[in-house]
């Protein structure tokens, strides 16, 4: 239903990842931004977790060989059908033969704290990819999910799994989570850590400087991991550790003491000390933040953690509630 | 005698890490643990470390301290698991351009490259756990004296097949990625298929043994 | 009062020739209002609307005024919402004063809890003013643009 019309690398069929294959060794992949994936979903009223593209480089284009409705969430990419701007969370009907354009998030005027750096673009019925261990997201290091286990390449072709011209309502937006969820400290944008296993073998100063400065996502940074630049992170005594299964969110300080962000990719396994994990409800807001800006870490405990992912799952029961309820209104118009 | 610890990954998991070190007995608990925590219905996946066991979450336990207490009591009511899984044997070409990380391990080590190889392929490795990426598997049994730390830098990405050592651990790499392991030979074997059931060739419980192909001096 | 009890209001009054309906709780005001049915979001703001100018049937005379002095136009308000006059991801409006806009384009936006509706621009036009401020509540049908013909 879609070509790749772009040669940019890096795109990728994701869903919310492939959570129980981890005693094999395989990570968890799946979306970034979990968020901006499940709410594309619900816009087109798919299954949450249905595959989508996932879009981190731009300029993006993509021709439809087939009507599709479809629906963009994530970063704002000043998005063109052909000639018609499109306005960014929100979906649409496309026909046969027609072109989506999706530019540099950069290119946009928007608020600095609203930057984001990944866009999603999701088909009626879902990206239609074989499901490989309970998942359709694509497993780079071990080479297959998603479409042929890889990075889309100009030239392939992508079913949708209900195209054609939908009985459902296009046109509207929602508002993003990040203007309704905002976390921010200092005018940085913030994520919430739950200290780990080894927080208390560093030193005081590190404990304080890692919640009170801010942390630098850098230039090697992608879906694997975050590596951030800050003050070094000091162990009170070296230490080596023995390999454990670790999950996106984890924070490992390697010997060099500059932290790395355990993201997507990442493996489910680990044997650096670690100093904390983001919160479950806050990976969707590290999944956007760009190369180069700046990071706060805020200190939570179990409670604020569970609160913290109960208040995602109202925004996105809300989400649900008034889509279903324009759909309704849509069917007696 | 130290008690087991338990500590939270965020809001996804909780470690389980055994007392102790590195241990054949003790990693047979833990996979008889994993076995008994895999059926809790608020635990997603159990999945075995070294001398330890994470647990993902299905649904948030509110209180922790309960799942702590139940962990702790499967634990101490553990028996070790039978060490009954196959044992396949895997031509390794030490040194050279497989090895690329060989010297380091001499000049940590203080052993010449023909002691390491020999130390190296003497064991059979039990498979302790999966994990780092599809297929690897986490072998104990090296020999102590070949112990080198991980390295200062990971390198960006070393090759299927890559036989490594990290610590205390050995291991040989399923697929080509970034690593934070010294590399000293290479193998050729396939352990990951996602068409199969299970995906993995080698699971907890099977062995691996290494037979000297070639050394690159 | 949420969403769904003002939607079942809407249905009540759907078959009723009830054009507006105000509502007083101590919590709430809730006025509810609808065009006449011939009367779609496109309503001329002054005596004929702007398909009216192009029409075969139009008077040469009329005409002829139009082009001395342009009509001007209303955008109105599809549903009951809080009127954007921008994107909340961005910084600037969608339909400046003094900016041109074609059939359909979006002008503006109605938000109603997380959900953003349209505002599409009912002809090409001129925008003049914006009648209901950024984040302002909307009535339906309340005249939110106007626009002058082109």
């Amino acid at each position: 239903m879609i070509e790749i019309l772009s040669t940019s690398a890096l795109a990728t069929v994701q869903d919310l990842g492939r959570l129980g294959s981890l005693r094999y060794g395989v990570g968890t992949s799946g979306a970034m931004d979990p968020l901006a994936l499940r709410a594309g979903n619900l816009m087109l009223g798919n299954d949450e977790n249905a595959a989508a593209v996932e879009i981190p480089v731009f300029p993006f284009q993509i021709r439809f060989t087939a009507d599709c409705a479809f629906a963009l969430s994530g970063a704002d990419c000043a998005a063109r059908l052909d000639a018609q701007t499109l306005l960014p969370w929100s979906v649409h009907q496309a026909r046969a033969g027609q072109t989506l354009h999706l530019a540099p998030p950069q290119s946009i005027d928007a608020p600095a704290l609203l930057r984001t750096s990944r866009a999603y673009l999701t088909l009626a019925g879902g990206i239609d990819v074989p499901d490989l261990l309970e998942s359709r997201s694509t497993q780079l290091r071990g080479q297959f999910g998603g479409h042929e286990g890889r990075a889309l390449r100009k030239g392939d072709c992508l079913r949708a799994g209900e195209p054609g011209i939908g009985k459902r309502a296009v046109g509207f937006g929602i508002v993003p989570p990040a203007v309704d969820m905002p976390l921010q400290v200092e005018g940085m944008n913030a994520v919430r850590v739950l200290p780990a296993a080894q927080y208390e073998s560093f030193t005081e100063d590190s404990q304080a400087t890692f919640w009170s400065e801010p942390w630098k996502i850098t230039a090697q940074s992608d879906r694997y991991g975050y590596r951030l630049a800050g003050t070094t992170l000091i162990p009170k005594v070296p230490m080596e550790i023995l390999s454990h299964g670790i999950v996106p969110g984890v924070i490992q300080v390697p010997h060099s003491g500059q932290p790395i962000i355990q993201m997507r990719d990442a493996q489910p396994s680990g044997g650096y000390p670690k100093f904390g994990t983001v919160i479950e409800a806050d990976m969707w807001r590290l999944g956007q933040a760009p190369i180069g800006s700046q990071i706060r870490f805020i200190k939570v405990g179990w409670d604020e953690a569970v609160a913290a992912l109960a208040q995602t799952q109202d925004w996105l029961h809300e989400l649900r509630r008034l889509i279903e309820l324009q759909q309704w209104s849509h069917g007696r118009a | 005698m130290s008690l087991p610890r338990i500590s939270l990954l965020g809001t996804t998991a909780l470690l389980f890490e055994a007392p102790g070190g590195l241990d054949l007995v003790t990693q047979q608990r833990i996979w008889a643990l994993a076995r008994i925590a895999q059926r809790w219905p608020e635990i997603r996946e159990a999945v075995p470390g070294m001398n330890n066991l994470m647990l993902t979450f299905r649904t948030l336990p509110h209180v922790l301290s309960t799942l702590n207490t139940r962990l702790l009591q499967a634990w101490n009511e553990a028996q070790p698991m039978p060490l009954e899984g196959r044992c396949i044997e895997l031509p390794v070409v030490y040194g050279g351009e497989g090895g690329p990380h060989m010297q380091d391990v001499v000049n940590h080590t203080g052993l010449s490259i023909d002691d390491i190889v020999a130390l190296h392929s003497a064991p059979t490795y039990p498979v302790y756990a999966l994990g780092s990426h599809p297929g690897y598997c986490y072998l104990g049994g090296m020999d102590p004296r070949l112990a080198t730390p991980r390295r200062k830098v990971p390198v960006l990405s070393i090759p299927a097949g890559a036989v490594s050592i990290g610590g205390s651990q050995t291991g040989v790499s399923a697929s080509a990625g970034p690593s934070g392991w010294s590399t000293i030979g290479s193998a050729s074997m396939q352990f990951f298929d996602p068409h199969q059931t299970p995906p993995a060739i080698l699971l907890p419980g099977d062995s691996i043994r290494f037979r000297v192909e070639k050394v690159i001096q | 009062m949420d969403i769904v009890q003002i939607s079942e209001i809407f249905d009540w009054l759907a078959p009723t020739s009830i054009c507006e309906l105000e509502f007083n709780t101590p919590q709430t005001h809730l006025r509810l209002r609808r065009a006449p049915p011939e009367n779609d979001c496109a309503a001329p703001h002054s005596a004929s609307s702007p398909e009216a100018e192009t029409s075969p049937d139009t008077a040469p005379a009329l005409l002829a005024a139009e082009a001395v002095a342009p009509k001007s136009f209303a955008a109105k308000a599809p549903c009951v919402g809080v009127f954007l006059h921008r994107h909340p991801l961005r910084s600037e409006d969608l339909a400046p004063a003094g900016g041109t806009v074609r059939t359909g384009q979006i002008i503006g936006l109605l938000q109603i809890g997380a959900l953003l509706l349209p505002l599409s621009a009912p002809a090409d036009g001129v925008v003049i003013e914006h009648l209901v401020r950024h984040g302002g509540i909307s009535g339906y049908a309340d005249e939110l643009i106007i626009l002058q013909a082109l």
